[in-house]
């Protein structure tokens, strides 16, 4: 009894040793889950925004957009945030993914950004790159 | 007996490990936020958002006109 002790003892001994040495292999980090993306890219798209909303007035600021810009661009932003907290809203309630998605999926359905020509390039950048934010989130609630 | 047992022991022993990170592993192939992790980051684009509408807000206070 006494050698199985000892025996068991050892093998959880070298078990930990094991354990404690430093990984060396290069194992991709596993892709997040769907829901995980989601709320991540609503980060990035609320700091899109925000950062849209910063470049329009430091642009009007400096005669570069027209305060009628400005103004379009503020009013877009406003229910452009009232989307993202929806999607905020939903992804901290107690519904399953299966209906968070689904509800998210039908909150993006029409959005856009304004339509502008002679847009600084700033701004069409800030869009651009918040048009492929959603694109992302509509990605990742479409799996 | 012992002797045995000691024998099958250290011969499964370096099995082991590989099993439990292999176990693992199908936990970690689509890791999912804790609720309480869930919760910060939707806190944090609630206060995001906040702030982008404060900075609306003061905008329209000073530039009503945009």
């Amino acid at each position: 009894m006494k050698t199985i002790s000892l025996a068991l003892l050892l093998s959880l001994s070298v078990a930990f040793v094991g354990c404690g040495n430093p990984t060396t292999a290069t194992t991709p980090a596993p892709p997040n889950s769907p829901q995980t993306q989601v709320i991540n890219i609503s980060k990035t798209l609320a700091d899109a925004i925000s950062g849209a909303v910063n470049a329009s007035i430091a642009l009007r600021d400096q005669g570069k957009i027209t305060p009628d810009t400005n103004l379009l661009i503020r009013n877009w932003a406003k229910s452009a945030i009232t989307l993202n907290e929806s999607i905020a809203t939903e992804l901290g309630s107690a519904d399953t993914w299966s209906v968070q998605k689904a509800k998210i999926y039908l909150t993006l359905t029409g959005f856009k950004t304004p339509t502008v020509s002679g847009l600084d390039p700033t701004i069409q950048a800030d869009f651009a790159a918040i048009m492929a934010i959603v694109q992302q989130i509509q990605t990742a609630v479409s799996q | 007996m012992t002797p045995q047992i000691l024998q099958l022991i250290l011969t499964l022993e370096p099995l082991a490990l590989p099993l439990i990170k292999d176990i693992a592993s199908l936990f970690k192939a689509h890791p999912a936020l804790t609720p309480d992790m869930i919760v910060a980051l939707v806190t944090a684009i609630h206060q995001t958002d906040a702030a982008t509408l404060a900075t609306i807000a003061a905008d329209e206070a000073s530039h009503p006109n945009g």
